[in-house]
């Protein structure tokens, strides 16, 4: 028999084995209080205790993280495995990008038009001089962009590894055009040099905390929204999905419109997370779409653990801050340790970081319960 | 056109000249069959008679080369899987197929969803706590609720699977050798639910099992090599000289 895909069983379930015994309803409320601690010390401690370059690298991750709760959504949780997701967070990226390098004064356009001769606007720049259409559109462009991608594929039934090949496909194609766009959008170079947004310098330290504060709370947004769509009967039939699609299709269910919600609230996350990382970064450049980045995302999603929301932003924090810490002090040696994590999430731990935790972790700690008890007999004795 | 009017009782499910050929292969060749409303009925046949064909032809798995088959007058050949279960058509499958990583009570949660459409499906409102308990019960499966159903053990998955298809509330029943692998003890509890289940739904059942086959068969359809061969009481069957030669012929090969 196949073993089960995870140890994970969706909330609201205790097996005897588990310490903690509660109703679904106090999970919950734990749950939610957990959350709140954790957005509280993200918002206030670490803004005291980190320097203010560490403080914009977590902001930066805790942006990707938005990713990563979207790859979990469909790959973890849907068996979806996108490696596409690098194409609608440039989407969100070039949104909020084309918004910024429109902060000019009255009738200028953005410098590197004049590069290449170009001295109108392009249409579609236009609507991005409003904010409320940018902020839309940083959401719906992906959304819209993995729904038609997504219906085409799905309603055909492509799955598995012909799914994700289609995915990374799409990817080259998008990295191309957009490298090849230079009268359009900047081509290869991509959007840079932002200075404000709402008239406020984006460079100063008030602005750049609020821009922190605010990827926590978006953090927390597509926590909550990813969390809402596993948990019910929705998010059992995305399981269901996973583990046995013909299956679903028997029980009554058209597969094709829950994997194309959940493949284009995906792709929205990353459009999200890709206006955040940008406007942390300063840059949005056709390199978001390349390959290697969005296998990366997929590793941050592995490393942490699938099917476990809360693996994703910490796969995702954790790879990044291993990344950094690792490329400062050896350039080198970090595609060998991403190599390295791979190999050690497939052969050492295939549910990631919290599967492992919830699986050894409690044998571990059963064991630790028994040798004290042993011990405390002992010293009896 | 079906031009045989039902007399007596209506008839729920009308098959005829249905020709299934993959490659060239025939694994239903001309077949006619149709079920009354109520009825149980149990095919049987040597291996490759078409009996699982027949089953994905009747869900919407495979698509007939051939031949015209009327669900209440719905012509089932032009629907997808999910439109013919919504339809009224349950199958239980040969070997268990339940969703492993949720538990008994969620996979039946998840048949029982009377809107089974995403939006319904995300933010519809609905209490089938009773339903699932009862169905529980039914199937013996009340103190394993909880554990994900790729814990239980075969039988059990059986009776799972089972449940599932009524959760459904089809008016026709497919069960595809629900007791293989069961205990004697087990079989015959399937059966005694079976029978009890004849009585509000039209059940069609392929078997294998002759002592489970006499024990619920009340009308026994015999298949050979895509094609029906006779029908009639088990007795009648279990006499008649080609249902015989078939069966032996097929353990002389094998």
């Amino acid at each position: 028999m196949k073993v089960l895909h995870s140890p994970h069983t969706p909330d609201g379930i205790t097996t005897p084995a588990q310490g903690l015994d509660l109703s679904p309803r106090n999970k919950l409320l734990l749950e939610a209080g957990v959350l709140m601690g954790v957005l509280l010390l993200l918002i206030f401690v670490f803004p005291a205790v980190l320097s203010g370059f560490r403080l914009n690298l977590l902001g930066r991750f805790l942006a990707l993280s938005i990713v990563a709760l979207g790859i979990d959504l469909i790959w973890g949780y849907t068996g979806m495995l996108s490696l596409g997701q690098g194409v609608f967070f440039a989407l969100g990226g070039y949104a909020l990008g084309m918004h910024l390098s429109l902060q000019l004064p009255d009738g200028r356009i953005p410098e590197f038009f004049s590069l290449y001769g170009v001295t109108e606007l392009p249409w579609f720049w236009r609507p991005f001089y409003s904010f409320s259409f940018t902020a839309i559109a940083i959401f719906l462009i992906p959304a819209l962009v993995a729904s038609a991608l997504g219906y085409l594929v799905v309603r055909n039934r492509i799955r598995g590894v012909y799914f994700s090949i289609l995915t990374q496909a799409t990817t080259i194609i998008f990295f191309n055009f957009f490298n090849g766009q230079q009268r359009l959008i900047n081509g290869t170079n991509g959007l840079t040099s932002f200075t404000t947004l709402f008239d406020l310098n984006i460079n100063s330290a008030e602005m750049r905390f609020a821009i922190y504060v605010a990827t926590i709370l978006f953090v927390a947004l597509a926590y909550v929204l990813c969390r809402y769509l596993t948990s019910g009967l929705f998010g059992r039939i995305l399981v269901a999905i996973r583990d046995d699609e013909p299956r679903v299709r028997f029980s009554g269910y058209d597969p094709t419109g829950f994997k194309v919600l959940v493949f284009a609230v995906a792709a929205g996350l990353a459009g999200i997370a890709g206006a955040l990382f940008t406007l942390q970064t300063g840059i949005i450049s056709p390199n978001a779409m390349s390959v290697p980045f969005s296998i990366e995302m997929v590793i941050w999603v592995a490393v942490g653990g699938r099917s476990s929301l809360i693996g994703a932003v910490i796969g995702a924090v954790l790879v990044n801050f291993a990344k950094s810490l690792l490329s400062e002090s050896f350039p080198e040696i970090w595609l060998f340790f991403q190599g390295g994590l791979f190999l050690l999430v497939v052969m050492v731990l295939p549910d990631g970081l919290v599967g492992w935790v919830r699986t050894q972790g409690r044998q571990l700690w059963i064991i630790f319960q028994l040798w004290r008890r042993r011990l405390a007999k002992t010293s009896l004795a | 056109m079906l031009t045989a009017a039902p007399i007596a009782t209506r008839q729920i499910l009308q098959i005829q000249d249905l020709t299934v050929s993959f490659d060239g292969f025939k694994a239903l060749n001309g077949l006619n069959f149709s079920l009354d409303e109520g009825e149980l009925r149990v095919v049987i046949g040597p291996n490759g008679a078409g009996k699982t064909t027949l089953l994905d032809v009747l869900t919407g798995k495979v698509r007939p080369t051939k031949g015209c088959v009327l669900f209440k007058g719905k012509d089932l050949t032009k629907l997808k899987e999910h439109q013919i279960s919504v339809l009224g058509i349950g199958r239980k499958f040969q070997t268990p197929r339940i969703y492993q990583n949720l538990n008994p009570r969620e996979n039946l949660e998840l048949s029982l969803n009377p809107h089974k459409e995403v939006f319904p499906t995300l933010f519809g409102r609905r209490d089938l706590r009773d339903k699932v308990d009862a169905l529980l019960e039914t199937i013996h499966l009340v103190h394993k609720d909880r554990i994900p159903a790729g814990l239980l053990s075969h039988g059990e998955k059986q009776w799972l699977e089972i449940g599932m298809v009524i959760a459904q509330d089809p008016d026709l029943l497919l069960l595809d050798e629900c007791v293989a692998g069961m205990t004697d003890k087990e079989t015959e509890a399937t059966g005694e639910l079976i029978q009890s289940l004849a009585k509000n739904h039209t059940i069609l059942v392929i078997e294998h099992d002759m002592v489970f086959v006499r024990q619920i068969a009340r009308k026994v359809t015999v298949l050979h090599q895509g094609a029906l061969l006779c029908e009639g009481s088990f007795e009648e069957v279990k006499n008649d000289p080609r249902v015989i030669e078939v069966y032996l012929g097929s353990h002389k090969r094998g």
